[in-house]
Formats: C-alpha cells, sequence, structure tokens
C-alpha cells in the first residue's frame, strides 16, 4: 500500500484527469437509466409462473388499465346529463390508444342505435326505459341515481408518458363536454392517481433533498470542523454516486422505488470512506508529517483497513442477490457497485486532493515544525508514525468529540456487564418484536391520506365499493362450450355464496345470460351468436380468441383492508374452492391478477428479509474468518450487528411503523452501516495496540481518534436523511426515520457493546501473548548470558 | 482439584445470562422465519436444544462458550484437564434442560463444590481461566 500512496502522490494530475473522463463517460450512460415503477418485472422474476401466468397469460390477453369519471349530482341519468357524457365519450373514443368508453350513455345510445338505427340520446322515458333493463352491468356503472361513472379502458402496455397524455386529453374532455351545472365531476381510478402520486412524489422529493444538502452541510461543518475542508467529504462521495450512475445505465439496472434507497445507504457508507481518509490525513497534517509522507502513511494505514470494511460490507449485500425478487436483485448489485466507486473516489480522488491542497498552502507544516521539534527528543529512536502515537490521545489531536467518546467507551468498559446484558436483552425483546410487525401492502398508505386525488379515489371506492379484485383465467380447446360456460357459471356463484369478500363475478356468462333470458343456450351455435352481438369492449375484456376466458372477481376493498397473511388465505381458500368445484375435463383455470401479484410481491419484499440478514452475517463472519484467520476478530463484527437488527425491530414495532418495499431493505442498511464502523474501528485498535501494547491505552486512543470521524460521518448521514422524515409521503418519511435510528443504533453499539467485547476477548490474549514474549525474551537472554558465561 | 481456583457463581451466572441472550437472539430470528410460536413447548424445545448444541460444541472444543470466554473462565477437569464433548454434552444437558433442578441440587446436595448436579456427574467444575494451565498456553 506504500507504494500505491507514492504513485497517487506522484501521479495526482492523471488521478484528476481520469476521475473527470470517468465522470463524463458516467454522465453519459447515467441519460439511460430508465425509471421503473412497481411493475411486475420490477417485482417477480420473469422465470416465475407468477409472472407467466400474470404477464402472458392475464396481461396480453385481457389486461387494461382504467381512468374513471365520476359524475355525481341530482339526477346522473336525465337526457341533459347523457347528453353531455356522450359527448365525452366519443371525445375520449377517439383519442389515441384508448380502447374502449364504457358508460350508462353508452348503452342508452348503443340500445337506441340497435333499436332506432340512430346513436343518440333519447327523451327521458326511453332513456328510463332502457336503463331499466340495463342488467348487472347498469348497476355497476349507476348504483343509484345521484351517482353514475364512466371507465376510459387503455392497453396496460403503453408507456407512463402515453398514460399522461390520455389522462390529461380525459380531463379536457371533462370541459367540453359541457356538463350541466350542479353535477360534480371528479377524474380518478388508479391511473389518475398514480400520476398525481408521482408529480407529488417529484416535487416533495427536490425540497428534502435540498433540506437533506443543507442539513449534511451543517452537520459536517459543526461535527468535523477540526480538520480543513471539512465539506470536502461531499463532493467526493457524490462523485462515487455520479459513476455509479454511469455503471447503472452501463449495465441497464433499472432505478426502482427499491434501488432509490441505495442511494441513501451509498451516501452513508461512501461518506464514511471519504472521512476516514479524511481524518487520517488531516491527523498527519497536523502532526507536521510533509504532505507527500503524510499521503503515504495514510494510503498505508487506511486503504487496507477500508477495503476490509468495503469487502465485508459486500458480503453483507451478497445476501440480496439470493431474493427472488428483481428489484432487491437490483439493490444488492447496486450497492455492491456504488461502494467500490465510493471508495476508489476517497482513495484516489479525495486523498489527492487534499494532499495538493496542503502541498500547496504548506502553512501547517511551518506551524507544526515548532511543535515537531519540541517532540523529536522524546520521539527518538522510535520508528516515525506508529511512535508518534505512543503519547496521550487527549492531549494529541483529540476532539471534544472524540474524548466524549473515550469517556463513553470507558464508562461502557467498567460496567460491561450491564452494558452487554442490557443491550443482547434489548435484542431480543426487539427481535420477538420485529416478528409483530406488520407488512404494509396496501400502496395507496404510502401517501399522504389527505392528497385530493387519494381522497378522490377513495371517494369513488367508497360509492361503487372498492375496486380490488381476483381474475380467473379459464382455458379450453374452447371456452365459449356450453359446458365450459356452465362451469364458469357455477363457480361463479359458489364463489358469491360461499365467500363473504366476493362481492360480485363478471365473465363472458353474465352477458350471455343477459342476452339470453338469464340462461344459458345449450346450442354452441346460439352462444357463438350471442357471443358475435356483445360490444368489441366486452368481448376484448373478457374472451381471447376461443380458448381463453377470464372470471374478474370483484372483492371491494378486500385486498386492503384483509392485509398480507389473511390476503394469502383467501387465495389459498380460492385454490381449495377450484378442488371442490371441479373445471370439466381438459379446462384449466389459474388465478391471477394485480391484488394477488401485489400482495405475493410485496410479501416477498418483505418477509425474506431475516433470512436474507441471517445470511448476510453468516457471509460476514465467513468471510472475516478467511481475512483474518482469527474466530475473535471474525466474530467481534457480527455480534454488534446482531444487537442492532433486534434494537430495530423493536422501534419498528414501537413506533407503530410497518415494514414497506423501502424499510425492507433495513437488514441490509444495519449490515452495511454497522459492519463499516466495527470494522475500521477493530482495525484501527488493532494498529494502537501495535504500537502502545496496552489494550486499554489502543482503546482509548482508538475511541478518541476514530471515535469523532465515525461521529462526524454518522451524523452526516442522520442529519442528511433526518430530512426525509419531514416528507409527506409515509414510505420516504418511515425510511427516513429507519435509516436515522440504524445509523444512531451503529454508532452507539460501536462505541458501547463492540468497545466492550473487543476489550474483553483481546485484553487476555493480549497479555497473554506479550507475557509469552517477555518470557522468550528472557529465555534468549538467559541464553545469551549462559553462553557468555561459557 | 482443590489447587483449581473455582469460578464464582457470579461470573457463572453472567456468562450463562450472555449465552442465553445471544442464542436467544439467533432463536427468535428462527422462530419469525418458521412462523413457530415463541412461547410454545415446540418453540422453548428449540431453544433448550440450540442452548444444548452451542454450549456442547464450545465447551467441548475449548471448555469457553462466548460468555465464558468475556467472564475469562473455563470448564476443565477435576484437576483442571481439558473436558471432552462426552462430558461437555453431560453437563450442558443439565443447564440446557434442566436448569432449575440442576441448580438446586447442587446448591443444596452439593454445598460448597461451586457445582451443579450435572457438573458433579460429569465430574467437571468451572474455573478461572488464569488459573489452568492449557487455557493460559
Amino acid at each position: 500500500m506504500e507504494r500505491l500512496g507514492a504513485w497517487i502522490t506522484a501521479n495526482p494530475l492523471t488521478i484528476i484527469a481520469v476521475a473527470l473522463i470517468l465522470t463524463v463517460v458516467a454522465f453519459h450512460f447515467a441519460q439511460s437509466v430508465t425509471m421503473q415503477g412497481m411493475n411486475t418485472e420490477s417485482m417477480v422474476g420473469k422465470e416465475s409462473p407468477l409472472y407467466q401466468i400474470y404477464d402472458h397469460l392475464y396481461k396480453e390477453n385481457f389486461g387494461t388499465e382504467s381512468i374513471v369519471v365520476m359524475i355525481e349530482g341530482d339526477d346522473v341519468a336525465s337526457s341533459k346529463v347523457q347528453t353531455a357524457m356522450l359527448r365525452f365519450s366519443d371525445f375520449v373514443k377517439d383519442v389515441p390508444r384508448v380502447l374502449s368508453v364504457t358508460s350508462i350513455a353508452d348503452i342508452v345510445a348503443d340500445t337506441e342505435y340497435r333499436d332506432n338505427g340512430l346513436r343518440r340520446i333519447p327523451a327521458q322515458e326511453r332513456i328510463d326505459e332502457i336503463l331499466a333493463n340495463g342488467g348487472p352491468q347498469l348497476q355497476a356503472l349507476m348504483p343509484d341515481r345521484g351517482h353514475t361513472m364512466m371507465s376510459i379502458a387503455d392497453p396496460v402496455y403503453i408507456t407512463d408518458d402515453q398514460r399522461s397524455e390520455i389522462l390529461k386529453e380525459t380531463t379536457e374532455a371533462v370541459t367540453l363536454a359541457d356538463f350541466p351545472p350542479g353535477y360534480s365531476i371528479t377524474v380518478t381510478g388508479s391511473s389518475a392517481l398514480m400520476k398525481s402520486i408521482t408529480d407529488a412524489m417529484n416535487k416533495s422529493q427536490g425540497q428534502i433533498m435540498l433540506l437533506a444538502g443543507v442539513l449534511m452541510v451543517f452537520a459536517l461543518l459543526l461535527l468535523f470542523r477540526h480538520v480543513k475542508w471539512p465539506l470536502l467529504p461531499i463532493p467526493v462521495v457524490m462523485l462515487g454516486i455520479v459513476w455509479t450512475f454511469g455503471a447503472m445505465g452501463l449495465l441497464q439496472i433499472p432505478l426502482t422505488m427499491v434501488s432509490f434507497s441505495a442511494f441513501p445507504l451509498l451516501i452513508g457508507i461512501g461518506i464514511d470512506y471519504a472521512i476516514q481518509f479524511h481524518n487520517r490525513i488531516d491527523e498527519e497534517f497536523s502532526k507536521g508529517v510533509p504532505p507527500i509522507k503524510a499521503a503515504i502513511n495514510t494510503v498505508n494505514h487506511v486503504a487496507i483497513p477500508v477495503m476490509v470494511a468495503l469487502i465485508i460490507t459486500i458480503a453483507g449485500f451478497v445476501a440480496l442477490l439470493s431474493s427472488s425478487v428483481p428489484m432487491i436483485r437490483d439493490f444488492g448489485f447496486l450497492c455492491i457497485i456504488g461502494l467500490i466507486m465510493c471508495y476508489l473516489s476517497a482513495l484516489f480522488v479525495g486523498v489527492t486532493v487534499l494532499y495538493l491542497g496542503e502541498k500547496r498552502s504548506g502553512s501547517r507544516k511551518k506551524r507544526a515544525d515548532a511543535r515537531a521539534d519540541a517532540r523529536a527528543e522524546a520521539l527518538a529512536g522510535a520508528d516515525g508514525l506508529s511512535g508518534s502515537l505512543s503519547g496521550s490521545p487527549s492531549g494529541d489531536g483529540g476532539s471534544a468529540i472524540g474524548l466524549y467518546v473515550e469517556k463513553t467507551a470507558d464508562f461502557c468498559i467498567h460496567k460491561w456487564q450491564t452494558v452487554l446484558a442490557v443491550a443482547l436483552l434489548l435484542a431480543l425483546m426487539g427481535n420477538y418484536l420485529d416478528s409483530l410487525v406488520p407488512v404494509e401492502t396496501d400502496t395507496k398508505n404510502y401517501i399522504p391520506q389527505d392528497l385530493p386525488p387519494l381522497v378522490d379515489f377513495r371517494h369513488m371506492s367508497n360509492i361503487y365499493g372498492g375496486t380490488d379484485s381476483i381474475q380467473f383465467i379459464v382455458q379450453a380447446d374452447d371456452v365459449t362450450d356450453p359446458a365450459n360456460l356452465k362451469w364458469m357459471d357455477e363457480f361463479s356463484n359458489y364463489l358469491l355464496m360461499s365467500r363473504n369478500q366476493v362481492y360480485g363475478t363478471t365473465s363472458l356468462v353474465t352477458f350471455i345470460k343477459q342476452a339470453n333470458g338469464g340462461t344459458i343456450p345449450n346450442d354452441k351455435t346460439d352462444v357463438r351468436g350471442i357471443i358475435d352481438s356483445l360490444p368489441a369492449s366486452v368481448k376484448a375484456k373478457y374472451l381471447s380468441g376461443h380458448n381463453a376466458a377470464m372470471i374478474d372477481v370483484n372483492l371491494g376493498q378486500t385486498a386492503s383492508n384483509l392485509g398480507l397473511e389473511s390476503f394469502d388465505r383467501l387465495t389459498k381458500e380460492f385454490d381449495k374452492d377450484l378442488t371442490w368445484v371441479t373445471p370439466p375435463p381438459g379446462v384449466s383455470v389459474k388465478m391471477t391478477g394485480d391484488s394477488m401479484v401485489r400482495t405475493v410481491t410485496i410479501g416477498a419484499l418483505t418477509t425474506g428479509r431475516v433470512e436474507m440478514s441471517l445470511l448476510g452475517l453468516v457471509l460476514i463472519f465467513i468471510l472475516l474468518l478467511i481475512i483474518y484467520r482469527d474466530l475473535i476478530k471474525a466474530l467481534l463484527p457480527v455480534l454488534p450487528m446482531l444487537v442492532v437488527i433486534g434494537w430495530m425491530g423493536g422501534v419498528m414495532y414501537l413506533g407503530g411503523l410497518k415494514y414497506t418495499p423501502l424499510t425492507a431493505t433495513l437488514g441490509a442498511l444495519v449490515l452495511g452501516i454497522g459492519s463499516e464502523y466495527a470494522i475500521l474501528m477493530m482495525e484501527r485498535f488493532y494498529e494502537e495496540l501495535k504500537n502502545v501494547g496496552d489494550p486499554f491505552e489502543a482503546l482509548k486512543i482508538t475511541a478518541n481518534r476514530i471515535g469523532s470521524a465515525l461521529v462526524a460521518s454518522g451524523m452526516t448521514v442522520v442529519f442528511g436523511f433526518g430530512a426525509l422524515i419531514t416528507s409527506p409521503f409515509n414510505i420516504t418519511s418511515n425510511f427516513g426515520l429507519v435509516t436515522v435510528m440504524a445509523v444512531v443504533f451503529a454508532l452507539v453499539t460501536t462505541f458501547t457493546v463492540f468497545v466492550v467485547l473487543m476489550l474483553r476477548m483481546e485484553v487476555r490474549r493480549e497479555v497473554l501473548d506479550n507475557a509469552r514474549d517477555e518470557l522468550k525474551r528472557a529465555l534468549r537472554l538467559m541464553r545469551k548470558s549462559d553462553g557468555l558465561a561459557r | 482439584m482443590d489447587g483449581i481456583s473455582r469460578a464464582s457463581w457470579r461470573d457463572r451466572f453472567w456468562a450463562w445470562l450472555i449465552d442465553v441472550l445471544l442464542m436467544g437472539i439467533l432463536w427468535s430470528s428462527l422462530m419469525t422465519i418458521s412462523t413457530i410460536g415463541a412461547s410454545s413447548a415446540e418453540g422453548l424445545g428449540i431453544l433448550a436444544t440450540m442452548l444444548f448444541i452451542y454450549w456442547t460444541a464450545l465447551e467441548g472444543y475449548r471448555g469457553q462458550s462466548l460468555g465464558k470466554m468475556l467472564l475469562n473462565i473455563v470448564v476443565v477437569g477435576p484437576v483442571g484437564e481439558k473436558i471432552g464433548f462426552q462430558d461437555s454434552a453431560l453437563e450442558s444437558f443439565g443447564k440446557a434442560f434442566l436448569l432449575p433442578l440442576d441448580f438446586l441440587v447442587g446448591w443444596i446436595v452439593y454445598r460448597g463444590s461451586s457445582q451443579r448436579a450435572f457438573n458433579r456427574f460429569s465430574d467437571t467444575v468451572v474455573a478461572d481461566a488464569n488459573e489452568v494451565s492449557w487455557c493460559r498456553h
């Protein structure tokens, strides 16, 4: 590493030039980073049966998205309202990519056209007559005379921009349709809601990021002010982030809601790398070491420990690559790349900039010369850096924070049994409480509950009974065979009768029965005739060719209200129902739909977290064992992480928080930050132990010196991510809170539990090692004196 | 045997507590994964079994569990010799599955020997690690 340090000091301009070129290249590739919403591809592996059924069978054949326009007033069936609705419908049907518009006005106009050859809204008596014979579809569109809705269907495969365009045209069409005064028109539905959420999120995100930046600057100025250029770690880590974005574009890793949460983590750990190099080089400068020697010493003493921390942290993230959820795998991969980038940025760019800055100013060297001279005698015979560390920690470059950390460590060592027992007991309780933390499966609860589009959406759900549904895809050589249709009818009725959660079922059978006086014809030709006469929008939604049909089971708000486990139980009950009401031979039935995919994938996102954390811990332990070949050194960083994971579970439960796709990465966050702090502390401890020989003294120096740097980096993350807590979005706010708590706990355990474990485990060994060395020296002396005597 | 300084009940309690808490944390994670009730007989049985395996393995291997390492105490034979896995399994059985009984019998019947009943059965004692020659070197 000394050679690497020498190379860095010999080639500063090359390093800066390469960093600039890399940054330009990264900006180029960063432009090709794609944003990916919570879609199926990001949540389910393409090879999984869930994806195959949902995407290939359901979405490709039946999948549509809907924008809903809700009309409320005295009499929505009045001819004036119907005329405006038809105007609106005809306008929207011409909008590119709109598949169909379903409304009572369309039903009335289509019936009028079928009966009288004119597609128009007739007189009020005729409207009432048509509506009276409307059947179940009409009931679903107009639950009473005061409310009705229009549904605008578009294909699921269109882009978000194209969907936004349809939404914009729909909103304009509301004005153009010229609804009578006194009627309230609301554009809502999942698409509209998602668009509003994205807009609101983007708006608040900018303000929060700005606040986070200001708070991070404030934290560094407050806690890292004892060094020259205390704000430098921020641009250094940002450079690493820019390179990471470039790598994302190059490797085509999409930016998802989960991979977004990798950035706080990267900033949190990356800033620590930058601060460790910065703190050490500044320490060397303060001692009056010449810039070139200071840079070499820094690389020599910090590059390897930070690299060990980096490798261990990466081992923690490798566990995430085993997840079945692509989003989580992307998150793990992104963290691994990002950490390497942040390390390279801190090692090469951070050290080079500080070296060049000190070389040019040279002021501290001159100031330190006098001090160095005074100390020269004391250091005589000692070997450079190692000798300079043997003084009192508090009297040599110690900051106020360092002293506080030192005192805390000292206190914990004296009360070590109580500290350890309390920490472990709280971890055990937290671990138990963690199993009681619920999972938030309803994505609508991630957003501000007073967001107007959500209020509208909930209003619509209250009137129309919610929009959660499950789809059964029925496949056969000919699904329109009367025997198959009769089974579909029987199964639908069975679900309606036996399950309270089922509010209604709609399938091709519903419309065939409606057109045939409530029965299914026994003759296949008659069935085909009825199907041919059905509106194209109905056929497109419920039938694909003649070999696949869909039964849409309306669950109201069940998926949102039941929670993950209960909804999972309900789907298992549906599976049993299929065994009870067995499909005819040659007919296969598969269950799918948005609610099911969302519940399964959010469950996979959140419930695998304990396994991933344990796997991460095991991997870290094995890797530490390989690196150090020492059981104690391998165990030391792992035990405090176990404690933090437990504490975080307790905080999640007591804080009334729920697991979301963002907080599901909590284990990785704790492993990443916790292992980082523990390993840096441990490496410095052994370095100082080598220098001073006495474990207590070595621990005091370590706590003082590295403590201030760890507190500075930890508190920078805490201040920065404290800004996220102010977000009106629950998911972001909770993530901010969890990140802050994880960092605080990682810091607390590093200076308490870890210190205690390190000292207790090491003291005896070191004392014995020293005694053994003393014995060997004494024996050597005895042999020498024996030889001399002879 | 008389030459070996026996560890105090206080040190042994702290070592036991640390071991139980550490294994308890791992156990509660396993309970979450396996969805077995923590307070069920099955759950408690798993905890006792985990503790038994942990103590047998570590104390049979080097005479010290993590808790004992931190407290600097060690399980040894009557004259301070290393114990094997067989002795370790026997003395661990008592503290993993029958601790109240094991402790009370030892405390009342073998008063003054600083031994639990299963220590007595396995002919083991818990000593100060600094007093044990193989542990020192």
